[in-house]
């Protein structure tokens, strides 16, 4: 019994496939009488359930850590009175919104002002399916799950243009019009810095680039246009996802609350569950395709050659995957309380004319690298 | 083409120099106070609301009623009501002070020949009722809430800087 819970401890994702879901499963399916696809659509509804509870809990974790990092970086101490050291701040907020009222303003388009939300969520849950958090940890193992990321997360943009025009409110409108500019832009350098990446594995499958970083973290291996590519991915990856310095979308100051500005209560807390939640996101992609996933720190020479044992082997993967996931957040989170939000202008004169230009020559700079050592 | 690297490349040095700034503001300890728990500093010199010390021998304060305060007060917040003992001798009735008149000037303070009253250290002074803001100072219940001597201001020959503005008080009189 200790044996399989340290298994579960070390290798969560292995021990579930191996000796724990399958039996049991056959069990289930075996003493009900149950054909084996029922046993496998009631797993399927487990793990979304598991899903959205760890989810929930991601951000309800990421708000507060949102509250108490603003405060450190601003010599405060953030909250610190529901709960020990306000762990339970974000618990009472929640409950603050469910019992707000749901307000629907009188011109809105019903049926579209209640899809948003969901979209949203919706958009940043099914992310989640491909990223691997350890070894066989992960929902779906796609052999597309790069390009599977690329085309879901363009959903984000739909509910904030849907929230936006079904308001019936001039800010609204403009905060989705402005994010839709915005998020328009700001997928095609990500998109070729993962180009890089998936050039440089040879696979699309988040796992199997996870897999191919025992040899060297990615920006080891693909110094430097790894640490460039890693760096325009960052950037353009929290302005995909509205976060300061690139908020324009919900510009407080211009626009009160943006795309958002009619929802309240529940529905609101779903937007901003998702944004927490694509916070995550992005930083779980620049840690699965550059920063070795949930593999241990492997230093490595650029482009093959030498590379170090597995330092800190003997932590699970998974709490390395949520180390340096975290640490990418603690990055994102910088950034805000940091930097000033920029103008519509400047934004897209840093994407069209900076990251673009860079994330190409980068994308270059990669196949002629791999082309040098595939001779 | 060379512009173009130089300005990408000083504006992340920009950046990197901003976010150094906020970093160390991170790692600094914060330099909030929890009220309610942790007690401010409160300086020797301090002007809280006037207090009538008692004498910590005698327990009896050191009012003679020679109406300098009552005078001085620009804005009427102190009233001295006399009374009569048994032994038919004119003594202290009440000392009423008007806080919420008061601007803590510290004029009665310094006015005063023999010490009487001070300014304390109490500086929660809300109240839930504006009548809680007239006090009578020489009662046990217009006292400031400790009367210890930790709350009362420094006598006057701790603090130089008030000695000429004292003595410049005394002559006319």
């Amino acid at each position: 019994m200790s044996a399989i819970l340290w298994h579960l401890f070390m290798h969560p994702g292995r021990a579930l496939k191996d000796e724990i879901v399958p039996p049991y499963l056959h069990f289930v399916t075996q003493s009900l009488g149950l054909p084996a696809w029922a046993g496998h659509l009631g797993l399927m509804a487990v793990l979304g359930g598991v899903f959205f509870v760890g989810v929930s809990l991601t951000a309800f974790w990421l708000i507060l850590m949102e509250r108490k990092v603003c405060a450190y970086f601003q010599e405060r101490l953030g909250p610190n009175r529901v709960g020990p050291w306000g762990l339970l701040q974000t618990i009472a907020d929640a409950l603050k919104l469910v019992q707000k009222e749901d307000l629907i303003p009188a011109d809105a388009d019903r049926a579209v002002f209640k899809l948003a939300p969901i979209v949203a969520f919706t958009a940043s849950f099914m992310v989640l399916a491909v990223i691997p958090f350890d070894d066989q940890l992960l929902a779906a193992d796609l052999n597309i799950g790069v390009l599977y990321i690329t085309a879901v997360s363009g959903l984000g943009v739909l509910s904030i243009l849907l929230a936006g025009w079904a308001s019936a409110n001039k800010y609204s409108l403009l905060g989705g019009m402005r994010s839709a500019a915005q998020i328009i832009s700001y997928e095609l350098s990500p998109a070729l810095c993962v180009l890089g990446v998936v050039l440089f594995t040879g696979t699309l499958s988040t796992q199997a680039i996870v897999e191919g970083q025992a040899a060297g973290w990615n920006i080891f291996r693909m110094a430097p246009w790894g640490v460039l590519g890693m760096l325009i991915f960052l950037i353009a990856g929290t302005a995909e996802i509205n976060r300061a310095p690139f908020d324009l979308p919900e510009a407080e100051s211009e626009l009160t609350a943006g795309f958002s500005t009619e929802y309240s209560a529940m529905r609101f807390s779903m937007f901003y569950l998702a944004e927490f939640v694509n916070m995550f996101i992005i930083s779980a992609m620049v840690v699965t395709l550059f920063l070795g996933g949930w593999q241990p720190l492997v230093l490595a020479l650029p482009f093959g050659g030498w590379h170090s044992p597995a330092l800190g082997g003997f932590l699970p993967g998974w709490l390395w995957f949520f180390a340096k996931t975290y640490a990418v957040i603690f990055v994102i989170m910088w950034f805000r309380w940091t930097f000033p939000r920029v103008r519509v202008d400047q934004l897209m004169k840093l994407e069209w004319k900076v990251l673009l230009p860079l994330s190409f020559a980068n994308l270059a700079a990669i196949a002629l690298c791999v082309a040098a050592s595939l001779r | 083409m060379l512009a173009w690297l130089t300005g990408i490349l000083k504006g992340a040095a920009s950046l990197l120099s901003g976010m150094r700034l906020t970093g160390r503001a991170f790692v600094r300890p914060a330099v909030t106070q929890q009220y309610p728990e942790e007690r401010p500093h409160i300086h020797d010199r301090f002007r809280g609301r006037v207090d009538m010390p008692l004498d910590p021998v005698s327990g009896a304060h050191k009012c003679t009623m020679c109406m300098m305060c009552v005078k001085i007060c620009p804005n009427a917040s102190l009233i001295i009501k006399p009374g009569v003992n048994r032994a038919g001798k004119r003594v202290l009735d009440e000392f009423i002070y008007k806080l919420s008149t008061c601007t803590l000037c510290n004029l009665c303070v310094e006015v005063c020949p023999f010490d009487a009253i001070a300014m304390s250290h109490d500086y929660e002074m809300a109240t839930y009722d504006r009548a809680d803001l007239v006090m009578i100072l020489n009662k046990p219940k217009g006292r400031a809430f400790d009367p210890s001597a930790e709350f009362l201001a420094v006598p006057p020959a701790a603090a130089p800087a008030a000695e000429p503005a004292q003595e410049a008080a005394h002559e006319p009189a």
